[in-house]
């Protein structure tokens, strides 16, 4: 038995493994949740870039016409409130997954939960606030937590027929309107419970005890560089075997690499030096494309025919980042000639990537998120720097096409000889 | 009139394809319409829908996609890989008139 066919044997029986980590509804919700702050993310990535703006005149003029405190209020509600965003999200689309119905009422009484539990506290200038502090990406877990909790509960509510018990003589309408009450009450009373317990500990809050229990310690282990580094691998692998692995792995790590990406844009805002290197942003300037682009090019100038059709084909999607016409028409699947450049280029550009940025001579990510579908270049032009730019233009119109030679000459020359035969039998 | 659905990850590639559908089923006269999504937006779809198909990276969906629509006479299958990387608009109406005959 040939590697080439273990592998495949192994895959196969992952293979369940795999569809079942890939329909989760949990991993689903929390990777649907993600998409869903977009809109808010973007509104105040622009805030911050204009508050941020590096050319000093624009700045003052910014200033001048009174910009400044709302662009600062506009970043503090939408980056600084993605907690919100993603606690109304979460059970909301686990509610609607769960239960097939739409579940806007039920984010609503996540939101509420939410609120409950984040300590209100006095405000120098009299009145109450609600600090910021756990709004932004600190109080991201807690959201999610809340949101299952909600969803969940609402969920037994619904599947056990849980209602009131009224006396015969109330009319039906009245009952109705306490049952789907119900599990609003019944929330409510169990945050309240959990503030009141987490109050008693030397946690304080239910956001605190999680963010220093579990998101503090899974950002740290889920971003380092070995772990972006098997993560990617493991994402390529999944491609390789024909399944969209960005998909599959995004749920477990795009929510503690948008942390990071917020920290950054904070800094950003605040004028201080951005802490983080790695971050999604980082990810999606430095893995477009799965780096294969560097093969369309080479494609496009081969002996063989089909490979000259197939980067024709290819190219235009390739330079917006879009890669299945050459995952699926090359194809790149199951294809074990091309193997380990498909599964390892990415890990090489995030290698030197990293290193780059390390030592200063790539700037680091602003943490504005990347919008797929840009063509190559513009696409990393939410870096914020020039030399992001220049970085991802090298990486793919140079470094990628170099990666790719060795293992393209070779099942070139294959690909030919079979053309040749084709044609000897014509 | 027929609705044909196609859905991939975020909804981009599958658009390429749909382009090509579309030729075809002006070329044919076909009575109906296409539209690609990702998966994200499909999940809020609450229109009815003829045809679902599957871009190849989705084959893991492909099973519960299946058992949500069962019985509800919508056709759900996958794009054979192939036709899907050669963008291969032809084939791919082959087979939603295959899958409307059945």
């Amino acid at each position: 038995m040939s590697i080439q066919d273990k592998m495949t044997g192994f895959f196969d029986k992952l293979a369940p493994t795999v569809n079942k980590l890939g329909n989760n509804v949990y991993l689903r919700a929390i990777s649907n949740t993600m998409m869903g702050t977009i809109g808010p993310l973007m509104v105040g990535s622009i805030a911050v870039l204009l508050l941020a703006f590096p050319i000093q005149g624009v700045k003052d003029a910014i200033a001048a016409i009174g910009l400044t405190p709302i662009l600062a209020a506009v970043n503090s509600v939408t980056i600084g409130g993605l907690a919100l965003y993603v606690s109304f999200l979460m059970a909301k689309n686990l509610v609607s997954s769960l239960l097939n119905e739409d579940g806007a009422l039920i984010g609503a009484l996540s939101l509420m939960g939410f609120l409950i539990i984040t300590p209100l506290g006095p405000l120098e200038g009299g009145g109450n606030g609600i600090p910021t502090q756990w709004l932004g990406a600190s109080g991201v877990f807690s959201a999610f937590i809340i949101g299952i909790i909600t969803a969940k509960v609402y969920e037994l509510f619904v599947k056990k027929h849980i209602t009131i018990k009224m006396p015969e003589s109330v009319p039906p309408v009245v009952t109705k309107s306490f049952d789907s009450l119900f599990p609003a009450m019944t929330l409510g009373c169990i945050f309240m419970l959990i503030r009141l317990l987490f109050q008693m500990t030397s946690f304080g809050s239910m956001h605190q005890f999680i963010y220093s229990m579990i998101q503090a310690p899974l950002q740290g282990l889920g971003t380092s560089l070995p772990a972006t580094l098997v993560f990617g691998t493991v994402a390529q692998l999944f491609w390789f075997f024909g399944i969209h692995g960005t998909n599959v792995i995004n749920p477990l790590v795009q929510p503690l690499r948008l942390a990071l990406d917020t920290e950054n844009l904070t800094a950003l805002a605040a004028g201080l030096p951005l802490p983080n290197i790695i971050g999604n942003a980082f990810w999606s300037i430095n893995t477009w494309g799965a780096t294969t682009l560097g093969l369309i090019f080479l494609m496009l100038r081969s002996k063989s025919k089909q490979y000259r059709e197939m980067g024709k084909i290819a190219l235009v999607p390739g330079l917006l980042g879009i890669t299945e016409p050459l995952v699926f028409g090359l194809p790149l699947v199951f294809n074990f000639d091309f193997f380990f450049p498909y599964i390892f280029n990415n890990v090489i550009i995030i290698l030197l990537s990293y290193f780059l940025t390390a030592i200063g001579v790539v700037a680091r990510c602003s943490g504005v998120q990347c919008i797929f579908g840009l063509p190559l270049g513009f696409h990393a032009m939410v870096g914020g720097h020039w030399t992001i730019v220049v970085w991802q233009l090298i990486s793919q119109l140079i470094i990628s096409p170099v990666l790719w030679y060795p293992w393209f000459k070779m099942a070139e020359k294959k690909k030919v000889q079979e053309e040749e035969a084709f044609t000897e039998a014509d | 009139m027929k609705h044909i659905v196609l859905i991939c990850a975020g909804g981009f590639s599958t658009n390429i394809l749909a382009t090509y559908i579309r030729k075809e089923m002006k070329e044919h006269e076909f009575d109906g319409d296409i539209k690609a999504m990702s998966e994200w937006n499909f999940q809020g779809l609450r229109q009815h829908v003829d045809v679902i198909l599957l871009g190849p990276q989705l084959s893991f969906m492909h099973e519960e996609i299946s058992r949500k629509y069962q019985g509800t006479g919508t056709k759900v299958a996958m794009i054979n890989m192939a036709d899907y990387g050669k963008m291969n608009g032809k084939r791919v109406f082959e087979q939603i008139l295959n899958l409307l005959d059945e």
